[in-house]
C-alpha cells in the first residue's frame, strides 16, 4: 500500500482544482478517486468541523469555568447544595445531549454529552472532596472513563471514544502507579477498536488502542511475575515485547492487504511507525554497553522469550508474506537476528560484543532493503529513511568504536563490502530485467 | 485482498430505539454512580459514633484531586507478631480503645469484633513486624493556604474528628480545634 492513501484529504482537494479547471470531468475524478477510498464530497465539509472543533473547546473552557467559579466559593456552600448542584448539572447537560442527539442534532447533541461527561467526572472528584473520602482515588477516574463508555457504542462519536480512552489510558497509569493491576482496562480497548475498526474511521483512536495494549500487556506480564500481588517487572520483557512488534508489524501487513480502506490506512500508519521503532530500537541495540545492561542468565524465562520471538516471527511471516519480499524479508531477517542475539547473550558469557556487531550488520542491511524499496516502489520515504539508517550508523560507529581501532576499521570494511556487493548484485539483477525486456542495460 | 467473513452484530448500526433506550440508561448508571458515591460518603455520618483520632498532617496536591491535606494516622502502622501474615487489599477490621479522648489501637482481626468501637481497612503492605492499613480518611481537602497554616501549625499534634459507622466504616468531618487552622 502506497503513502499517498494518507493523504486522501489532500487528494480530494487536488481533484475539486482539476475539476473546477476543467482538466478532469466530475466523474473520472471520483474514479481516481475511488482507488484511494476517498470522493469528490470527502472533507467538504470542513467548514462544519471547524464549528465542531470549536464548539467543543468551548464547552470544555464553560466545564474549566465553571468548576474554577463553585471552587472560589466552595466552602461558603453548605455540602448538600454542593452536591446537589453537581448531581443536577450532570443531569441536565446529559438530557440536553440526548435530547438534541435524539433529535438529529448529532453534533449539538455531542458537544453537550461531552459537556456532561465532564461534569459527570467533575462531580466524581467534587463529592469526594466535600466528604473528604480518602478512599483508594484511581477508582473515581475509573467509575468517571466507565460512565462515558456506553456513550461511545450509542453515540458512536470520536470525541466521546477519546475521552473515555484517554482517561482509561490515565487510569491505567495512576492505578499500576499505586501497585494495583488494571484488570479491566481491555474493556476500553475493545469497545474503541470496535469503534474504529467496524464503524468510524480515526487513525488516532487506533493507534491509541494499539499502544494501550502494548503498556497493558507488559504490566500484566510484571503483575503476573509479582504472583498477582505486585509488579515484579523483568529483564526478558524486552526479548517479549520485540516478538509482539513482530507480530503487530505481521497484522500491520495483513491490514494493508484488507477489503476496506480504513484498514489499509491503519496497517500503513502502524507499518510506518514500527519502522520508525524498529530503526532506533536496533541505533540502541547497536551498542555494546547496552546489551551488558541486559543482564539476563539461561532460565525458563530467558528460553520461552526466545521460543516467542521465533513464534511470532513465523505468524508475522504467514501474514506479511502475500505483500511480497520488502513485507516478509525484514520479518525473517529480524527474528533470526533477535533470537540468535538473545540465545548467544542469554547463553555464554561476553557474547555482547557479538550481538552488538549483529546489531550493526542487521542495521546496515536494513538500511540497503529500504533503499532498494524506494526506488522499486517509486517511495522517497523509504528512500530517505534507508539512507538516514547508513548515515546514522555509520556516524554513530565512527564515535563509537566497537573494540579498538582496529575493530572499527573492521567494521566499516565489512560494512563498504556489504554495500557493495548489494550495489553490484542489483546492478546485475537490472541488468537481467532489461534483457528478458530486450533492452540494452547501461 | 484479504477477505474475511465479520459477523455481521460488528457492523450493524443501533436502532433509533436502541440508541434511546441506551442513552437514557446511560445517564441512569451515571447518576446511580454519583448517588452510590454520596451516600457511601454520608452513611457513616448520618448513623456512625464520633472518635478522635491522633494524626499527622502533610500537605500535597494531586491534578485529580485538588488540595488536600494527607493524614498519617498513628492507627495506619500497625505492630503485628512477627509471623502474622495479612493479604495485601484484604480488609481487616481494627478494634480501638478510648484513652484520654483519644482513640487508639487495640486489635487487628480479619473477621468483623463482635463488639466494641472498630475501624474498617484494607492492608497496604505488610513487613515483618508491621502492617500498613488505609481507612479511607487519609485526605482532608482544603484550599492551599488553609491546609499548610494545618501543617505549621498543628505539626504532628493533630486530632481528627471521624465517624465510624457500625460496619466499620469510618468518615472524616474535621479537626479538633489546637490553632487558628481549623
Amino acid at each position: 500500500m502506497r503513502l499517498i492513501q494518507l493523504f486522501k484529504k489532500e487528494l480530494s482537494h487536488e481533484a475539486r482544482i482539476w475539476v473546477r479547471d476543467e482538466l478532469v470531468s466530475e466523474q473520472q475524478a471520483n474514479t481516481i478517486l475511488a482507488r484511494y477510498g476517498t470522493s469528490l464530497s470527502d472533507d467538504t465539509d470542513k467548514n462544519s468541523f471547524g464549528y465542531y472543533l470549536l464548539m467543543s473547546l468551548g464547552v470544555l473552557f464553560i466545564g474549566l469555568a465553571l468548576i474554577l467559579i463553585v471552587s472560589h466559593n466552595w466552602d461558603e456552600i453548605p455540602s448538600s447544595i454542593r452536591t446537589g448542584s453537581l448531581l443536577l448539572l450532570t443531569l441536565v447537560t446529559n438530557a440536553v445531549g440526548i435530547k438534541l442527539f435524539l433529535s438529529q442534532r448529532t453534533r449539538a447533541g455531542i458537544i453537550w454529552l461531552l459537556f456532561g461527561g465532564m461534569s459527570y467526572g467533575a462531580s466524581i472528584m467534587l463529592i469526594a472532596q466535600i466528604y473528604h473520602l480518602g478512599e483508594h482515588f484511581p477508582d473515581g477516574i475509573f467509575w468517571w472513563a466507565f460512565g462515558i463508555l456506553p456513550l461511545v457504542v450509542f453515540t458512536q462519536s470520536r470525541l466521546l471514544a477519546l475521552l473515555s480512552l484517554g482517561l482509561a489510558s490515565i487510569w491505567l497509569l495512576i492505578e499500576s502507579g499505586e501497585d494495583f493491576f488494571p484488570a479491566l482496562y481491555p474493556i476500553f480497548l475493545f469497545v474503541t477498536l470496535w469503534l474504529t475498526l467496524f464503524q468510524t474511521r480515526s487513525r488516532l483512536l487506533f493507534l491509541g488502542c494499539i499502544a494501550g495494549l502494548l503498556v497493558w500487556i507488559n504490566l500484566g506480564l510484571a503483575w503476573v511475575m509479582g504472583s498477582g500481588y505486585h509488579f515484579d517487572p523483568f529483564a526478558e520483557q524486552f526479548p517479549f515485547s520485540l516478538g509482539l512488534a513482530l507480530l503487530i508489524n505481521g497484522a500491520a501487513w495483513w491490514l494493508m492487504r484488507a477489503d476496506k480502506s480504513d484498514w489499509r490506512e491503519y496497517g500503513l500508519v502502524l507499518h510506518i511507525l514500527l519502522l520508525r521503532a524498529a530503526i532506533l530500537t536496533l541505533l540502541v541495540l547497536s551498542f555494546e554497553g547496552v546489551w551488558e545492561e541486559y543482564s539476563s542468565d539461561r532460565n525458563w524465562l530467558s528460553v520461552i522469550s526466545v521460543i516467542f520471538i521465533i513464534v511470532s516471527g513465523i505468524v508475522a511471516f504467514r501474514l506479511s508474506r502475500a505483500s511480497g519480499r520488502y513485507a516478509s524479508l525484514p520479518v525473517l531477517m529480524l527474528t533470526g537476528y533477535l533470537a540468535l542475539s538473545f540465545t548467544l547473550v542469554n547463553s555464554f558469557s561476553h557474547m555482547e560484543f557479538i550481538a552488538a556487531i549483529a546489531t550493526n550488520l542487521m542495521l546496515l542491511l536494513m538500511g540497503i532493503l529500504l533503499i532498494r524499496r524506494g526506488i522499486d516502489q517509486s517511495e522517497t520515504h523509504y528512500f530517505y529513511t534507508g539512507v538516514v539508517v547508513l548515515l546514522l550508523t555509520a556516524f554513530i560507529r565512527y564515535f563509537d568504536l566497537i573494540g579498538d581501532y582496529i575493530g572499527g576499521a573492521l567494521l566499516f570494511l565489512v560494512a563498504a563490502g556489504i554495500l557493495m556487493a548489494a550495489a553490484k548484485y542489483w546492478k546485475h539483477h537490472v541488468s537481467l530485467i532489461a534483457l528478458k525486456q530486450g533492452e540494452p542495460s547501461e | 485482498m484479504n477477505t474475511m467473513t465479520i459477523p455481521g452484530w460488528l457492523h450493524k448500526k443501533p436502532g433509533k430505539r436502541t440508541i434511546q433506550i441506551g442513552l437514557i440508561l446511560t445517564l441512569c448508571f451515571q447518576m446511580a454512580v454519583l448517588s452510590v458515591e454520596y451516600l457511601g460518603s454520608v452513611l457513616p455520618i448520618w448513623t456512625g459514633e464520633e472518635i478522635i483520632l491522633k494524626t499527622e498532617p502533610v500537605d500535597p496536591r494531586s491534578l485529580f484531586r485538588g488540595n488536600f491535606v494527607r493524614l498519617n494516622y498513628e492507627i495506619n502502622r500497625i505492630p503485628t507478631e512477627p509471623h502474622t501474615e495479612f493479604k495485601i487489599g484484604g480488609v481487616v477490621y481494627v478494634s480501638l480503645v478510648e484513652s484520654k479522648g483519644i482513640w487508639q489501637f487495640d486489635a487487628i482481626n480479619s473477621a468483623k469484633p463482635r463488639q466494641g468501637t472498630y475501624i474498617r481497612g484494607r492492608v497496604r503492605r505488610s513487613d515483618s513486624g508491621t502492617v500498613q492499613v488505609e481507612y479511607g480518611i487519609e485526605a482532608f481537602f482544603m484550599p492551599r493556604e488553609k491546609a499548610l497554616k494545618v501543617q505549621n501549625e498543628m505539626g504532628g499534634q493533630a486530632q481528627v474528628r471521624v465517624f465510624v459507622a457500625p460496619d466499620g466504616k469510618a468518615r472524616a468531618v474535621g479537626f479538633q480545634c489546637l490553632g487558628d487552622a481549623c
